[in-house]
């Protein structure tokens, strides 16, 4: 083997780039910012008042991240586990390839892919959005650059949460045989994912039962995605300071590195097909 | 290339117990040669071939490649794999697949490109490395499996059934391109079924049954082609073939095997050409 660990990496996260952009993937993503451009025209339609920039904001996040962190746990799973049906993966790996090295391959290539998503269907909303803004303070001052600044890192913590699932779904993907088991389990993990403050409610709840021991130990190992929301902030009005950056930033590479890593060694384990 | 005492199972499953694939199979090769891993479906052929470039670790006994064990990181870059029945990404064109391999194994640009076109050409892929891989008929396919192991010029080239899908003159073509590898010092280790490109391609032959080696040794010895009679037949039905079966077992004979694409055989009369044998012979 010729070439160095991080350029195989480079080469096999271009070739997952390559085909997911050849097998139409974009058009997905069209159809993810259509959803979302809908979305924002619901309060406009129904006239909900002052409050329907919010209430926009509100109703476009949720269909982010209904949809895309759909697409970012389906799109790794379908994509590795159709390697692993061909028999691609086993065949680099005969020629040296690393199995650490393809997990973070598609990991990588999949990063590129939501960071498209991410830019594509924050845009959207913020296209969508943007009308509505002009109508409520007529001129575009500094406040209006600052609520740029905030959509960045709202699509910053987006691309990072989605990040954070391709792992968990490329964990889940190694060690499965069957697609639909894989994209449930991973959806499954997702919601977990997402719940952590509802989680914290109903241990409270189940105080000294064994049902609350359980649920810390399911908030342990599922990554908290509260410090990557910005959708109530935004919503609210108020931008991410800098800490609330920086916070959501190292959270979310801690995660991606923890699930690639961990993606990796469950890869590692298992026997060739 | 040395195989010892090798043995592996498959592990149990849900409802199922742990499966022996292959057991005790011993041999080793120390010059380039083209060797010949024969035997029936499910004799363990293929286990043996990724036990060989280290997709499968062995559950006792040793694999060992240039006397590393197999799975190496320095033995792995000079292996070439073919798998059974090959699949690529639909969406790639051939030579776009291809090019991606030699990126991955060879480190100049300008050399990668060369290599490509080279190892296009010596596949017979070349007119239609451009278009997509989803076009490709069966044996395009295996002649792109096979350009994919070969790209990087491996020391080691491991073939699982390579001339599977192929037609008769592919057959010969890529077998004669594959003796010409091992010409210059590459070591194939090639699984075939047929008996008469195993006859005329190979230096050696290992024979498995049931995962055990029951044969080593040159192809015309462990065939035993000196007993063996080839038949000719013109218009073989599957009927006809039972009817066959019958009249040889009448005269102490049996089917050893059964091989169309009688163009690959000097021209005789017509038909196809069967191996009979008095005993049960590997092949």
């Amino acid at each position: 083997m010729t070439t160095t660990p991080l350029r195989r990496i480079a080469m096999l996260a271009g070739a997952v780039v390559r085909t997911l952009i050849r097998q139409r993937l974009p058009i997905v993503v069209a159809l993810v910012a259509l959803a979302v451009w809908a979305a924002v025209q619901v309060p406009r339609l129904f006239h909900f008042g002052q409050t329907r920039t919010a209430f926009a904001i509100d109703l476009g996040c949720a269909v982010i991240s209904v949809l895309a962190g759909g697409l970012a746990v389906v799109v790794p799973a379908h994509a590795f586990l159709s390697e692993l049906d061909m028999g691609t993966p086993w065949l680099l790996v005969a020629k040296g390839v690393r199995r650490v090295e393809i997990i973070w391959g598609h990991l990588v290539g999949h990063s590129l892919i939501f960071a498209g998503l991410s830019i594509v269907t924050v845009g959207t909303l913020w296209l969508a959005l943007l009308p509505g803004q002009m109508e409520n303070r007529g001129d575009l001052g500094m406040e209006h650059d600052l609520k740029v600044m905030a959509f960045v890192a709202m699509a910053g913590a987006y691309w990072l949460k989605w990040t954070v699932l391709a792992g968990i779904s490329l964990a889940v993907a190694s060690f499965s045989r069957s697609l639909i088991v894989a994209i449930g389990q991973g959806l499954g993990l997702a919601v977990l994912c997402h719940v952590h403050g509802l989680m914290d409610v109903v241990r409270g709840h189940w105080s000294g039962e064994w049902r609350a021991g359980v649920l810390a130990g399911v908030q342990r190992i599922c990554p908290d995605f509260r410090p990557l929301d910005f959708s109530d902030l935004l919503a609210s009005g108020a931008v991410p300071t800098l800490p609330t950056v920086t916070s959501a930033l190292a959270v979310g590479l801690a995660y991606t590195l923890a699930m690639g890593g961990f993606a990796s060694v469950v890869f590692a384990c298992r026997a060739a097909d | 290339m040395e195989l010892r005492e090798v043995a592996h199972r498959y592990p149990a499953g849900l409802g199922s117990s742990a499966h022996p694939a292959v057991q005790g199979v011993s041999f080793a090769l120390h010059q380039p040669a083209i060797l010949g891993v024969v035997g029936s479906n499910g004799s363990g052929k293929s286990t043996t071939l990724k036990l060989l470039v280290g997709l499968y670790r062995p559950t006792s006994g040793t694999v060992r490649l240039w006397g590393l064990p197999s799975g190496h990181r320095e033995v792995q870059p000079r292996i070439g794999y073919l798998s059974e029945n090959p699949r690529f990404p639909e969406s790639w064109s051939g030579r776009e697949w291809l090019g991606f391999h030699a990126q991955l194994t060879v480190v100049k640009p300008d050399e990668r490109a060369r290599r490509v076109e080279e190892t296009l050409a010596w596949a017979g892929i070349a007119a239609v490395a451009d278009r997509r891989i989803r076009t490709y008929s069966r044996g395009m396919l295996q002649r792109l499996g096979i350009a994919v192991a070969c790209v990087h010029r491996p020391d080691l080239l491991v073939l699982d059934e390579p001339t599977s899908g192929l037609d008769s003159t592919g057959v010969t073509e890529i077998l004669s391109r594959l003796r010409a590898l091992q010409r210059e010092g590459t070591t194939v280790v090639v699984a075939l079924h047929q008996a008469s490109e195993i006859e005329r391609f190979c230096d050696r032959v290992v024979c498995l049954r049931g995962g055990r080696l029951i044969g080593d040794g040159a192809p015309a010895d462990l065939l035993d082609l000196s007993r063996r009679r080839s038949l000719l037949v013109e218009r073989l039905e599957t009927s006809d073939l039972d009817s066959l079966r019958t009249w040889l077992r009448q005269r102490g004979a049996h089917l050893v095997s059964v091989e169309s694409q009688v163009s690959a055989f000097p021209p005789v009369t017509s038909g196809d050409a069967l191996f009979v044998d008095r005993e049960d012979r590997c092949a």
